[in-house]
């Protein structure tokens, strides 16, 4: 017939896919074997060829954990024979290959840690890149703990302002608040920002609204509502805050959020805990609540239930 | 009669096809490109020497030449007038002298072409009168068109010379019609819906390799007398600072309850989704009878209602009828598009609309179809007993044989017919006024590429129906030189300056925010004109005389192409009944070209394969050429980016 045009099948094209595939196994396969025998023979003698021959299977397989202690170990045996200036190129050269692991495996427990475990032997580790790199991967998984993670172990050993780093989770949760990560970031630095108490206070309170947006927007995520609890927490820390104050405010405003959601358990939730907090309210009317709450959410039915010793 | 008309009848060298199509506007494109791939033999002709029809693209030049050519329209033949057409045009231009700042304020000339409707109503002696002015004009456009090339050869010239002596001042900022020819024009401008019938439709027809997008990046909402972003995303709802915790809630609930409806992230199969979104709406059309008593139900705050029914809903044209079902699946599309391609719904073409029915007719081109560019059809001959299309006889004065021939009203209009067998379509008429204006920044509080949808009523309370505006400053223009283009579109209620000419002013002067808002842009260069647009209502004149008459394409004010490419299907399937519609092609990795002749069926398989190869690289080359010249330029800038 005119017009139709001769097509592989899948069949043949699955087939064609096998066959590489086949391929690619038998050579890996080859690749462990070769480095197998190589440790066999140094004996824990390590030297140029063990992390070339380590690095070449680490590239097939960067999630192959052994390989990476492996490499661990030679290169703490050789801060004991090379000298220091040697030592610093290997970490460079280093840094620059978890680079690429890191990209093509972004959630790695072992590439993250010997990231960190080179990065602190260095004598000057670009923190800025190292930043840059969280910043990518987190452009592709916002919710991505390790590079959060990551961002956090910078913080702490680099001079990078904390405030680039609250600008920064405002961003992401303005991006999409449905993040417990880039909360929990700010719950890390907010304290260390704002030292002194009045300082954290008036933070704590802008806070509170910054919250309100979120639950308005989407009061099923619990993301925000957790961070919520953490500003309560917070502020009850804060000497003088008169923050009894404070939450019966936060009270009558996520009353007026139950009035349009009324099944959504999130609000109601935050309220029987701020009336905890705030105490002298009737026992029943609590209890009511957490019955409320059992009907609304019968999954966690038990924890609700550990409640009623609170009141 | 046959004295006078040429009489090439050599001129293709084949002369029988089974499909010939007129015009190439989308739906005649759509329609050439699916019946090519299902094996058809096709010739598309189009009078112009562009594609797209109403749905095309053009330089500043180009444009300026063809709205001038309208304006003599007037004076010639009903047979001239096929798309793109229009009326009531006018051509504002400062000229801006780009040396001396001084001067530039002193020498700020208006040109302005008288309208045709003064030219219908004036006397033979006027007429004489604006012939020649026209005639002058277009003398100018010929300098104009001529100092391009000029300035363009020195520059050439001087770019050796710039390099050696660096002492030498900047080069002069270049005017306009210097950079005339990097701008890229829609007659009717139009966005995508990231998961619209036309995207889905150029991902399964594989179209998609000829064509690029670029994410717009805001729509907004004209209100109270600026522009407000629509918040469309969770996270755009979470910053945004126009509306109140309570209406935040509102528009969330309202957006939640149609995804509800469509049954979105939900694992059922489309099937079942389908289902239940009819069952839903069969169940809400006992208590609303419109979408917008279904919307009035929620008893939103005016702000959030026209937020809803203006920006989440881009269909706008009788917004009292539109049904429920139309109305929530116009929101459902816009909701499902969000977070696609880009955090705004809609996509943009790179290069203009007019790469679009390109890309299809590129398809069919691919497939062994011909194309002839400045040709038409001048009559068509019936069978005496059967009543059917037996051949066309083609500007060139060759009779071509054919079975079908399908084209579009106004087209239809031009050709003559033995017996008048042709017979007149029912069509309904829009007429839409549109500005297009060059200016020298961006609209203040836009984004470089914005779509802004100004409600009736809002400009002055006067305006009695929808105004769109789609403002292009990184595509569509030359790469970094300060200009951008903006496209208002309106169905006229009167010639295009009298509909839109206060809303123009209104938004190009824009309202501060702060102190820190840049000023308002200036116009470098603008035109209004209407267009008119014929949609057939129904496609059944394929059984009388297997001639097809299909809608002129363009959709000025709503978005999307989804009743384009469904009246390009229906007209397939009259013609190729039970046979997919523009069917995916195969990578060109899988498809085997030659293969050990079996048996003798194969043989000739081969042989057809073989010419289709050989078509499909002429073909290749063929467009790359035309199409090369207009886009190289803009590829260049793009890599500077």
């Amino acid at each position: 017939m005119h017009g139709v045009l001769k097509v592989r099948t899948s069949e043949e094209k699955a087939k064609a896919q096998r066959l590489k595939e086949l391929e690619k196994i038998e050579s890996y396969n080859k690749l462990v074997k070769s480095f197998e025998e190589l440790r066999e023979k140094e004996n824990g003698r390590y030297n140029e060829v063990s992390l070339s021959v380590s690095k070449s299977l680490l590239i097939e397989n960067p999630e192959y954990y052994t390989i990476w202690n492996y490499r661990r170990s030679a290169i703490l045996q050789f801060t004991e024979t090379k000298e220091n200036s040697e030592l610093q190129v290997i970490y460079q050269n280093e840094m620059k290959f978890l680079e690429e692991c890191i990209q093509r495996y972004t959630k790695s427990y072992w590439i993250w840690f010997h990231r960190q475990w080179i990065a602190l032997r260095m004598d000057q580790c670009d923190w800025e890149r190292e930043m840059k790199l969280c910043t990518k991967l987190l452009n592709f998984d916002l919710r991505n703990f390790h590079c959060w993670g990551h961002r956090r172990f910078i913080l702490k050993h680099s001079n990078i302002k904390l405030e680039d780093e609250l600008k920064y989770t405002t961003e992401k949760v303005e991006q999409n608040f449905s993040n417990y990560s880039a909360w929990h970031q700010r719950s890390c630095i907010l304290p260390k920002i704002y030292k002194e108490p009045e300082q954290l206070l008036e933070k704590i309170l802008e806070e509170f609204e910054l919250v309100r947006n979120a639950v308005y927007t989407e009061p099923k995520d619990s993301s925000s509502w957790i961070y919520h609890k953490w500003l309560v927490a917070t502020l009850k820390s804060i000497p003088n805050s008169n923050h009894i104050e404070v939450l019966k405010n936060e009270l009558t405003q996520i009353y007026d959020l139950i009035e349009l959601e009324p099944d959504c358990k999130w609000p109601i939730y935050t309220t029987l805990l701020l009336k905890i907090e705030i105490g002298g309210f009737d026992k029943q009317e609590l209890l009511e609540t957490i019955s409320q709450l059992v009907k609304l959410d019968p999954d966690h039915k038990n924890y609700y239930k550990s409640l009623e010793t609170k009141i | 009669m046959e004295e006078e008309r040429k009489n090439n009848s050599n001129w293709l060298e084949n002369d029988k096809f089974d499909c010939v199509i007129l015009g190439t506007g989308l739906i005649e494109s759509l329609v050439a490109g699916a019946l090519a791939r299902a094996g058809k033999s096709v010739l598309h002709f189009d009078k112009k020497v562009v594609y797209g029809g109403f749905e095309s693209s053009f330089n500043l030049g180009q444009l300026t030449t063809i709205l001038q050519e309208s304006n003599t329209n007037v004076l010639l033949d009903k047979k001239d007038l096929v798309p793109p057409y229009f009326e009531n045009v006018v051509i504002n231009k400062a000229v801006q002298t780009a040396s001396l700042k001084e001067e530039e304020n002193q020498i700020k000339q208006e040109e302005t072409i008288s309208t045709t409707t003064e030219n219908k109503e004036e006397d033979k002696k006027e007429k004489v009168e604006t012939t020649t002015t026209t005639a002058a004009t277009t003398m100018t456009t010929e300098n104009i068109n001529n100092n391009d090339e000029n300035v363009n050869d020195n520059n050439n010239n001087n770019e050796p010379e710039v390099l050696q002596v660096i002492d030498v001042p900047l080069a002069k900022e270049k005017t306009l019609e210097e950079l005339g020819r990097l701008f890229s024009i829609d007659i009717s401008p139009t966005l995508l819906y990231g998961r619209g019938a036309l995207v889905k439709l150029l991902i399964s027809s594989s179209a998609s390799r000829y064509l690029e997008f670029k994410s717009l990046d805001q729509n907004y909402l004209f209100a109270n007398g600026k522009v407000h972003e629509i918040p469309s995303t969770k996270g755009s709802i979470f910053k945004d600072s126009t509306f109140s915790l309570k209406e935040k809630r509102l528009i969330m609930k309202f957006m939640e309850s149609i995804r509800d409806l469509k049954k979105e992230g939900s694992d059922l199969d489309d099937s079942k989704k389908e289902e239940h979104f009819k069952q839903s709406i069969a169940e809400l059309g006992k208590q609303y009878k419109n979408f917008i008593d279904y919307i009035k139900s929620y008893k939103f705050t005016e702000l959030v209602e026209s937020f809803i029914l203006y920006g989440l809903s881009l269909i706008h044209e009788d917004l009292d009828s539109i049904p429920l079902e139309t109305g929530i699946e116009s929101v459902s599309l816009y909701t499902s598009s969000l977070l696609v391609y880009g955090v705004s719904p809609f996509l943009v073409p790179y290069y203009g609309v007019g790469d679009i029915p390109q890309a299809f007719c590129r398809l069919c081109a691919v497939f062994g179809g011909s194309y002839v560019l400045g040709r038409s059809v001048d009559s068509i001959q019936f069978n005496q007993e059967t009543g059917k299309v037996e051949s066309i006889i083609c500007s060139e004065g060759q009779t071509i044989k054919t079975n079908h021939f399908i084209t579009s009203p106004k087209y239809l209009n031009t050709i003559s017919s033995q017996n008048n067998l042709i017979q007149p379509q029912k069509t309904i008429r829009k007429t839409y006024s549109r500005f297009i204006g060059i200016i020298d920044s961006k609209i203040i509080g836009t984004q470089n590429e914005s779509f802004i949808t100004i409600p009736p009523k809002s400009i002055n309370g006067k305006n009695k129906n929808v105004i769109n505006i789609l403002q292009l400053s990184s595509i569509c223009v030359p790469y970094n030189k300060n200009k951008v283009l903006v496209h208002f579109t309106t169905l006229a209620e009167s010639t295009a300056e009298n509909d839109l000419k206060e809303c123009v002013e209104q938004i190009l002067k824009g309202k501060k925010d702060s102190e820190k808002d840049s000023a308002s842009p200036s116009l470098l260069w603008s035109t209004y004109f209407n267009y008119s647009v014929d949609f057939v209502e129904t496609i059944n004149q394929e059984k009388d005389n297997n001639i097809v008459v299909c809608s002129d394409s363009p959709n000025g004010q709503t978005v999307d192409f989804e009743y384009h490419i469904s009246q390009a299907k229906k007209i397939f399937e009259t013609i190729c009944p039970g046979q997919i519609f523009l069917e995916k092609v195969p990578d060109a990795d899988d498809i085997i070209h030659f293969e050990e002749p079996e048996t003798t069926e194969t043989t000739t398989d081969n042989k057809e394969t073989e010419t289709e190869q050989k078509v499909e690289t002429e073909q290749e080359q063929k467009i790359e050429t035309e199409e090369e010249n207009e886009k190289e330029q803009k590829i260049e800038t793009e890599k500077k980016e």
